[in-house]
């Protein structure tokens, strides 16, 4: 009896432990997953309207190897969205490349500049020969002043 | 607290704002942009325009995170070895100089600018930011 008992609690610890998930937020402390919407979703929308407030579910492809004040979310096979934080007041953990995260904030399309685009990639640390290929501004999904960020 | 920052070798400042750490020289930045909306806020009263006097604690505090510009560990460890971040430096300290002796809108503008011109070399990210202290007419 003694032994089933402590096979099912164990089960239980395993099951639970297995399936927690560590969440952090950064930024809006109150932020909730409440409404979330998929990348999808987002290209759906960004595709008939120039911008849009969301909370949007995205794998972080990668991030400012410097401070942690920017990062790159998937947004499909061929899509990222550039994702910076409002008023540089808050930052992510630059080791959350892989994660998922529920980013809060307007979304929208934006032309970025040669020189920011030169800034990110020496952000990433990227080889000096990548730096210097760029020479055209690109124009990106982007939600540049997010306002909360949830990383598990 | 010794994690994060840059190339993993910099002594970080653990803190509530950035889970990385934060440079010495970060903080110093913060606390500008901080002392400086503290002053904007002064200077939009138009009588300490013509006092021509802040608050002494204030400009203390202010001449304090200033004067640090220069030997503050950066996030960046080869932020000073061209001399460029310098004459940034010097600039930003020369016109904030300025502005503290002879107070208006016009001096605190140009110091808010060459705060920017140096962000625009060496780091966009905050701009945005830095931007909201501009007094707009």
């Amino acid at each position: 009896m003694k032994k089933s008992i402590y096979i099912i609690l164990s089960c239980l610890i395993f099951s639970c432990s297995n399936q927690s998930k560590q969440v952090q937020i950064f930024g809006n402390q109150d932020m909730t997953e409440d409404g979330k919407i998929t990348t999808k979703e987002l290209l759906q929308t960004l595709s008939v309207q120039d911008s849009a407030f969301v909370k949007v579910e995205a794998v972080i492809n990668s991030i400012c190897q410097k401070k942690g004040c920017w990062m790159y979310v998937d947004l499909d096979d061929n899509n990222e969205m550039l994702v910076r934080f409002k008023d540089y007041g808050f930052f992510v953990p630059m080791e959350a490349s892989g994660d998922t995260a529920i980013i809060e904030g307007l979304a929208k399309v934006e032309t970025l500049s040669v020189e920011w685009l030169k800034h990110l990639k020496e952000d990433a640390n990227a080889p000096q020969e990548e730096i210097d290929a760029i020479t055209e501004p690109e124009t990106i999904y982007s939600i540049s002043e997010a306002t909360g960020v949830m990383i598990y | 607290m010794l994690f994060g920052c840059s190339n993993n070798q910099k002594e970080c400042i653990d803190n509530q704002i950035n889970p990385n750490g934060d440079s010495e020289l970060a903080i110093v930045m913060r606390n500008l942009f901080d002392n400086s909306l503290e002053i904007k806020s002064h200077i939009i009263e138009l009588d300490t325009l013509k006092s021509n006097k802040l608050p002494s604690k204030l400009i203390e505090k202010f001449t304090y995170n200033l004067n640090l510009l220069h030997s503050a560990k950066p996030t960046d460890k080869n932020l000073r070895d061209d001399g460029v971040y310098q004459a940034f430096a010097n600039a930003y300290i020369n016109t904030s100089e300025k502005f503290t002796n002879n107070l208006s809108h016009k001096n605190f503008n140009v110091m808010v600018n060459n705060c920017i011109q140096c962000h625009e070399k060496f780091c966009l990210g905050t701009i945005q930011k830095i931007n909201k202290l501009y007094i707009r007419k």
